[in-house]
């Protein structure tokens, strides 16, 4: 046989385990930037503490305060109160742009500054007193101790990675990237010969774009946050190939039809190349937006019309695609569009607005009968993975910002329920259930795709077999749905556990991000976009290799679709956007009243 | 602060452990389909085709190509005659016989079973690209032989060396040429099954070595037993009757009543063991267990007794069960019983797979035989063997009495139930050659049929004897 047919079986030791170098450097950096971020969240302010005047005792009793700081007679309360005027939840007491805000956390907690009730966010000032119930607090401000140059946190630098270890992840996703895309380009068939230059060209376009956007957001966004950035590049690279890997590969057609199919593939692939290209585009003007500007918080209620609204255009318009059961796809001329992808991202807008802060129950009736009607919605399309996904993510991004143990644990059981109902009154997710539950037994329509995919990911044991020397001809859907049994078959099962170790760096970082942030608002999103990705990974990989029952969710960036992709782009755009938000830099013994007041409503966490 | 805090570190655990559990749950998942999953229904035949390209030869015992790929194509044995004998047991890369060597070994064919390292060698050396050949136990020539005997009967015949445990010939009918099974053509009704390993039959009077086997280990029954055969009138109320011989065989003892077949006094026999003793010597010679030829797993012989009365015990003593009790045996066990007579009541366990050969010419480890079970002592075996011996020689086992050579068995005609609700006669047969080159144990079940198996095991048993077995 000739070289040309071998080159990618030798190289495929080299294939897999690259990727798989570049994610664990990427992991364990990130790994240890969240840990020594949990410290820092973890430590007090320095320069900073509360008085605390006890009317009985006459004595006064200093307290160390955090950043953010709950003030109440709750067992987790920063400053815990023996006073039976104050609530569980009395106030929060927090530290932005360098300076310090008083809020009521709910208009029943009585509150005073300096002797005037308080019902809103007030700023206060060193030696401001301020009671509740029968308790006096005074803050104390030692900034005139600060040293000239202002306070820098030691452990701050060690949590964003040096320029050094970026270069080296660059470098070796470059390799990574170029020895796939020359093993492909040097093997591909021979119709496909004659526009090797039109291929190579695109390729090195996406490149050179995606270079290009990571330089331009280090020159333009503060605090970029270059490892979320790089996983994600990893992981669109990857998808990249693997989709190369299918357009050029598997031509049946013969005859007469065959130039035409040859162009179809070479139009599909270089569409490929565009959406990563607007793709990126995407995530530099939406995370510069976001990061530059309010303009987020003003969508709330736009993103909760506009996803109601695309979930119901689908549901009258969408139709199967092939073999697809679902009908998700609304189709504009030969083109077709998947509505659905794009409400998941309004869903996650809407979630950060309302869960910016521990909302009154009253609103979050509100968003809970909201959520109700469009989980409806997605039932009846029915997109049983959507549903799968903001599941959890609503339930953890809920949990985490309100602290609702109570009423999460009853979500809980009330999703429960629900799926329950669902498994009997509904006929599709029996069967999908059924295929799950017979995987080893027999092989049948419902679970032959699982068995096919499960197949193929033995066969590429922990090295794969070489890119293109796989099968997906025996999987339905081997492009979309089940295109991790082909990652695992041709790039091994290493470079499987490598995209999930990347998704979960980028969960990692995304964590980060949110110990950094100060406002509510870029807490609860980062915090709802990261769950989204890793959560979509995890349903996408487990119902594809037969761990949970299969869903119809496919792997985010590496599957084709061009809606998917498109609305994984604009996800990344928010996240990088909304994790680079920061206070305007540390604490200065100048005066701080630079604080603009406008963005104070989207202020304090827990 | 705290709580919020502390909120993230829940969930942080929380994702960590899903990530473990998916990490873990992949490699799981893939340790298991390479195990379960290697062959499935309804695969792709054009990836199956592509993939059998680079997978190793099959080769009969005497090195005789049974399989082998060249120039892109998956070829089986050059005499197409060979081909169709080797059918089931060889398969095809279609996976449409799930059960042949080519489907259960496809791991190893294709190299895929191969460690990390090894792997790495054989890249290192250039040899990484095909797969291992492999030699098998069975003979060519005697399977082609027990296929020519077989012709137009729908049956099978297992033979195996009962010293060795080697399986020297499984062949099934009706059978296919292996390119008719790829283009999915002419495909004969019930052709895909492999009788030999997957067949249930009834075992008729071959079942009659078992209560034999319980009558001479029993110490409290006397062996000298004699029972008065009336033919057509039955023993014991609905007992078991002679349908061949109206007249009956008189007084006989275990002497005369094995090889003549005597339904009578292995009725009453039954009837005298009881249905815990019958089982407990059923078990001890397979019955009831899972029975597995390397990878190849056979149809389990069954016996479970439910029917009340010694009526229906006395049928199960002559291996014909009434009502709800059941009594089958696969066509290989039919073959080890014989086998377990043979080697001093010892069982050797059988084998199919001689040998594994890697790219570059290394050949693993031969397998060595091994005991599988005990299955009576070894004065009760020579006893049994005095039997068979007479069975053949002037009993029912006549046809396959051939001069020179010392063979001992046991015949049985079964009637069966098929899944028409016809009634069927099967002819069985099941015995051994006693030849210290040649030791060989063999099983004939040929359906419809009421008495060519004896004939057909001699004819088998006397070719082979004068061949050179390796
Ligand atoms: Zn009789």
């Amino acid at each position: 046989m000739p070289f040309r047919n071998h080159l990618s079986y030798y190289l495929r030791y080299l294939t897999g385990p690259f990727l798989f170098l570049i994610a664990f450097l990427l992991l364990i950096r990130v790994w240890r930037a969240v840990r020594v971020q949990m410290k820092i969240s973890a430590q007090p302010a320095t320069y900073f503490f509360l008085l605390r005047e006890s009317l009985k005792k006459e004595s006064f009793l200093p307290q160390r305060l955090f950043h953010t700081n709950l003030i109440g007679t709750a067992s987790f309360a920063d400053v815990r109160l023996r006073d039976k005027g104050v609530k569980r939840r009395h106030a929060q007491l927090f530290l932005y742009d360098g300076a310090w805000f008083l809020e009521p956390v709910s208009k029943r907690s009585l509150t005073w500054i300096n002797g005037q009730p308080v019902s809103k966010r007030t700023k206060i000032q060193n030696n401001d007193v301020f009671g509740l119930g029968s308790t006096k607090l005074t803050l104390v401000d030692d900034r005139k101790y600060l040293p000239d140059d202002g306070h820098k946190d030691v452990l701050e630098s060690i949590t964003t990675a040096t320029s050094g270890q970026i270069s080296v992840t660059l470098i070796l996703l470059h390799l990574f990237f170029t020895l796939c895309m020359g093993i492909l380009i040097y093997s591909l068939p021979e119709p496909f010969l004659p526009h090797r230059p039109f291929i190579v060209g695109f390729s090195v376009l996406v490149l050179a774009v995606s270079d290009l956007i990571f330089l331009l957001l280090n020159l333009l966004l503060k605090n970029f946050n270059r490892d979320i950035f790089l996983a994600f590049k990893a992981l669109y690279l990857t998808g990249f190939i693997i989709q190369t890997r299918f357009s050029f590969w598997g031509l049946k057609t013969t005859g007469d039809k065959r130039e035409q199919a040859i162009a179809t593939r070479l139009s599909d692939w270089g569409q490929i190349c565009l959406i990563i290209v607007v793709g990126l585009l995407l995530v530099l003007v939406i995370s510069l937006v976001s990061a530059k500007t309010r303009l987020l918080e003003k969508l709330g209620l736009i993103a909760m019309i506009a996803t109601t609204l695309s979930l119901l255009l689908t549901l009258v318009l969408g139709r199967g695609q092939k073999t697809h059961g679902a009908g998700l796809w609304i189709y504009i001329g030969s083109r077709t569009i998947q509505l659905t992808e794009f409400a998941k991202v309004g869903w996650l807008l809407v979630l950060a607005a309302f869960f910016k802060t521990r909302p009154p129950l009253k609103i979050q009736i509100r968003f809970a009968i909201w959520a109700a009607a469009n989980f409806v919605l997605l039932l009846l399309l029915p997109d049983l993975g959507s549903a799968m996904i903001l599941l959890p993510v609503t339930l953890i991004v809920f949990a985490v910002m309100t602290s609702e143990y109570l009423l999460t644990s009853l979500v809980l059981v009330l999703g429960a329920g629900a799926s329950v109902f669902a498994y009997h009154s509904l006929p599709y997710v029996q069967r999908r259930i059924y295929g799950w539950i017979s995987l080893w037994e027999e092989v049948n329509p419902q679970n032959s795709q699982i068995v096919y995919a499960l197949q193929a990911v033995s066969r590429g044991g922990i090295i794969g077999q070489g890119l293109t020397r796989g099968s997906p001809e025996s999987i339905p859907l081997a492009a979309e749905d089940m295109v991790f049994s082909i990652v695992c078959e041709e790039l091994g099962l290493i470079t499987g556990i490598a995209i999930i170790m990347l998704f979960f760096a980028i969960w990692l970082s995304g964590i980060t991000a949110v110990m950094k942030g100060r406002d509510g608002y870029s807490v609860s999103l980062t915090l709802a976009l990261t769950t989204a990705f890793f959560m979509e990974t995890i349903i996408a990989i487990g119902g594809t290799t037969g761990l949970i029952p299969l869903t119809g969710i496919t792997l985010p960036f590496i599957a084709r679709g061009g809606s998917s992709l498109l609305a994984k782009f604009m996800m990344s755009g928010l996240l990088l956007g909304v994790a680079a938000r920061r206070e305007k830099g540390g604490y200065r013994r100048s005066k701080t009243d630079g604080v603009d007041t406008s963005t104070l409503g989207y202020l304090s966490k827990n | 602060m705290k709580q919020f805090l502390r909120n993230l570190k829940v969930v942080s655990i929380l994702l960590v452990l899903l990530v473990a559990f998916l990490m873990v749950g992949l490699l799981v998942q893939q340790k298991r389909s390479q195990r379960e999953l290697s062959v499935a229904v309804g695969e792709n035949k054009q990836a199956l085709r592509q993939r059998y390209m680079r997978a190793g030869s099959i080769y009969s015992a005497d090195g005789v190509i049974l399989a082998h790929s060249k120039n892109g194509e998956r070829e089986y044995a050059a005499d197409p005659a060979l081909a169709r004998a080797c059918l089931h047991l060889v398969g095809d890369y279609t996976h449409r016989l799930p059960y042949g060597i080519e489907s259960v070994y496809m791991p190893e064919l294709l190299g895929t079973s191969r460690s990390f390292f090894t792997q790495l060698f054989l890249d290192f050396k250039k040899q990484g690209f095909t797969g291992n050949d492999l030699i098998l136990t069975v003979d060519s020539k005697l399977m082609l032989k027990a296929d020519s005997l077989l012709s137009d009967y729908s049956g099978s015949i297992v033979m195996f060396n009962y010293r060795s445990g080697d399986i020297l010939a499984l062949v099934s009918s009706p059978r296919l040429y292996p390119q008719d099974v790829i283009d999915w053509t002419n495909i004969v009704d019930s052709s895909l099954f492999n009788r030999a390993l997957h067949g249930r039959y009834l075992p008729g009077s071959t079942f009659k070595i078992i209560p034999t086997a319980a009558l001479l280990s029993d110490g409290k029954l006397d062996v000298t037993m004699t029972v008065d055969c009336k033919g057509k009138e039955p023993i014991v109320p609905a007992g078991a009757k002679e349908t061949l011989t109206p007249k009956g065989h008189g007084r006989v003892g275990l002497a005369q009543a094995f090889p003549k077949s005597c339904n009578a006094f292995f009725g009453q026999l039954a009837v005298e063991l009881g249905r815990e003793r019958l089982l407990e010597q059923a078990e001890s010679f397979g019955f009831n267990q899972e029975l597995f030829i390397d990878r190849l797993k056979v149809a389990t012989s069954t016996i479970d007794l439910t029917e009340p009365g010694i009526g229906a015990l006395s049928w199960v003593g002559v291996g014909q069960p009434i009502g709800r009790d059941r009594l089958t045996l696969s066509p290989v066990h039919l073959a080890m019983l014989s086998g377990a007579i043979a080697n001093e009541g010892v069982l050797m366990k059988p084998h199919l797979l001689r040998q594994e050969i890697d790219p570059t010419g290394v050949a693993g480890r031969e397998r060595e035989s091994e005991q599988y079970s005990i299955c009576c002592d070894q004065h009760i075996a020579a006893a049994i063997e005095k039997l068979m011996l007479d069975t053949v020689s002037s009993g029912t086992g006549k046809r396959a009495y051939r001069d020179g050579l010392e063979i001992a068995g046991k015949t049985g005609t079964a009637e069966m139930i098929d899944s028409d609700g016809k009634s069927v006669v099967n002819s069985l047969f099941t015995g051994y050659l006693i030849s210290e080159t040649h030791p060989i144990a063999i099983a004939v079940v040929l359906e419809d049929e009421n008495r060519a198996a004896a004939q057909l095991a001699g004819d088998l048993l006397s070719y082979a004897a004068k061949l050179d077995l390796p």
